[in-house]
């Protein structure tokens, strides 16, 4: 089970990751967050639109109607040179903010310590 | 699709209707559509479909904050009375529709086994008449698995009874839900109300449709033989009919009471039976008082003067005239406080 709280900081960025590659649109990429993290992660719909809503705010977004072939309307994300930043200064903190947490927080991993005790 | 719309519709209309609240509304729409489309391609169940729309929906502080509608309170300071009940959790709401609706069905077949119960007594008195069987096994064997049936429902309503139990703080003095709660209540209710009108429809053509066996067979045996015999059989297919329809009373009943108390349109009010809210035990009602002293009296007369007069075969009317009367005196006793509580209410 994911904390809410830990991953709160990071919805952003995980967006503006899935529309480095190009614009989409919300179930598109909500589904694409489940399906990268297994299922592990699935954000809600509420979670998600507050975000757009942040970005767009900010700047790191612009939205616009488009329609799908046959499909219906709606509204495609994409990502600004501003957002691009935004998200590389992003990746850097979480970069540092891993080493940080890391130094303290060890993965429990039952194998390896079941390794451990077999060379003992 | 329906009872999504019906539970987004719900929730926004505590919102104020805004240019940004309408976006946001039309933008989530969009995207639990997108998911119901998929999930319906991949051939779900439409009632899991629902479930998991509703359940990865999120929740509406988030969409408040969002919206800069922060604080709903603070800005218009309890427009309305806070409405009178205890609070509830969203997850206690459902626990307590999912455990009504087990225990509509654990307590509807105890009463249906009840009213079975009687039916092998029947049965085997037709055969006697028959002349299939003796008397005395006859008696015996329905009088035994009658006690047996019997025994089975009092272990259901106990066991189910108690599970009942700790909503009965809400049953009396009513619930009060967060929105999220309301509005899925809401929209169960509309989904299960459905049913409620099917279940009331079939099980009143049922009860009466079970006299008809026996009137066809009284007309079309008039004076054979086996008259007695036939008539005692054709009776006693009177009892799976009423035991079914009566089970569908009960599931409807339960069910919309549940769905009503989550809602707060339960008929609860201080008058009628109220509750201690320190120790939580019910404070008695005149018709409480008056039962504690009635029926003990009524006992009194009826052993009184059956073995007074040894008119047992007679004394048995004093239990549907006793219990009319009482059903009387406690409807108008009810109403008279209901009606006093408003006026005290009005003024």
């Amino acid at each position: 089970m994911i904390s809410s709280d830990v991953i709160r900081g990071y919805n952003d960025t995980m967006i503006l990751a899935l529309l480095l590659h190009g614009p989409s649109y919300g179930y598109e990429i909500s589904k694409e967050i489940s399906r990268r993290t297994d299922g592990k992660y699935v954000i809600k719909e509420t979670t998600l639109y507050s975000a757009f809503n942040r970005l767009e705010k900010n700047g790191y977004v612009t939205s616009f109607y488009g329609t799908q072939s046959g499909g219906k309307r709606r509204t495609y994300y994409q990502i600004t040179q501003m957002g691009r930043e935004y998200y590389q200064e992003k990746c850097r903190e979480w970069e540092l903010t891993q080493q940080v947490v890391s130094a303290f927080v060890q993965p429990s991993s039952p194998q390896s310590e079941q390794e451990e005790s077999a060379w003992k | 699709m329906e009872v999504i719309r019906t539970y987004l519709d719900n929730l926004f209309s505590a919102l104020p209707d805004t240019p940004q609240t309408r976006r946001a509304k039309e933008e989530l729409w969009g995207m639990m559509e997108d998911k119901y489309q998929e999930l319906k391609d991949q051939g779900l169940p439409e009632n899991q479909i629902i479930g998991t729309v509703i359940s990865q929906f999120g929740n509406l502080d988030e969409l408040r904050e969002t919206l800069g509608l922060e604080q709903p309170c603070a800005v218009a300071p309890a427009p309305q009375p806070q409405p009178a009940g205890i609070p509830m959790s969203f997850a206690q709401a459902r626990e307590c529709l999912d455990t009504y609706r087990r225990t509509s069905r654990g307590i509807g077949i105890g009463v249906a086994l009840c009213i079975l119960a009687v039916m092998p007594l029947f049965v085997l008195m037709g055969l006697f008449e028959l002349g299939l069987l003796p008397e005395g096994l006859a008696v015996a064997l329905g009088l035994g698995v009658l006690f047996v049936l019997v025994a089975a429902a009092v272990v259901l309503f106990i066991f189910y009874g108690t599970q009942l139990s700790p909503y009965e703080k809400w049953k009396t003095n009513g619930a009060v839900l967060e929105q999220e709660g309301m509005a899925w209540a809401g929209q169960q209710k509309s989904l299960l109300s459905r049913y409620f009108p099917l279940r009331i429809a079939l099980g009143v053509v049922l009860c009466i449709l079970s006299v008809v066996p026996m009137l066809v067979t009284g007309i079309l045996v008039d004076g054979a033989p086996f008259e007695d015999g036939a008539v005692l059989m054709a009776l006693s297919v009177l009892f799976p009919l009423v035991a079914v329809g009566v089970y569908q009373f009960i599931r409807a009943g339960m069910v919309d009471s549940c769905c009503k108390m989550l809602l707060g349109e339960l008929d609860t009010g201080p008058a009628v039976s109220p509750v201690d809210a320190k120790t939580g035990k019910k404070v008695p009602t005149v018709v409480d008082i008056v039962a504690q002293i009635y029926w003990p009296l009524m006992v009194i007369v009826y052993l009184v003067w059956s073995f007074l007069t040894w008119d047992w075969w007679i004394t048995w009317i004093l239990w549907p005239i006793a219990g009319i009367l009482f059903g009387i005196f406690a409807g108008v006793s009810e109403s008279i406080a209901k009606r006093k509580a408003y006026r005290e209410k009005q003024l």
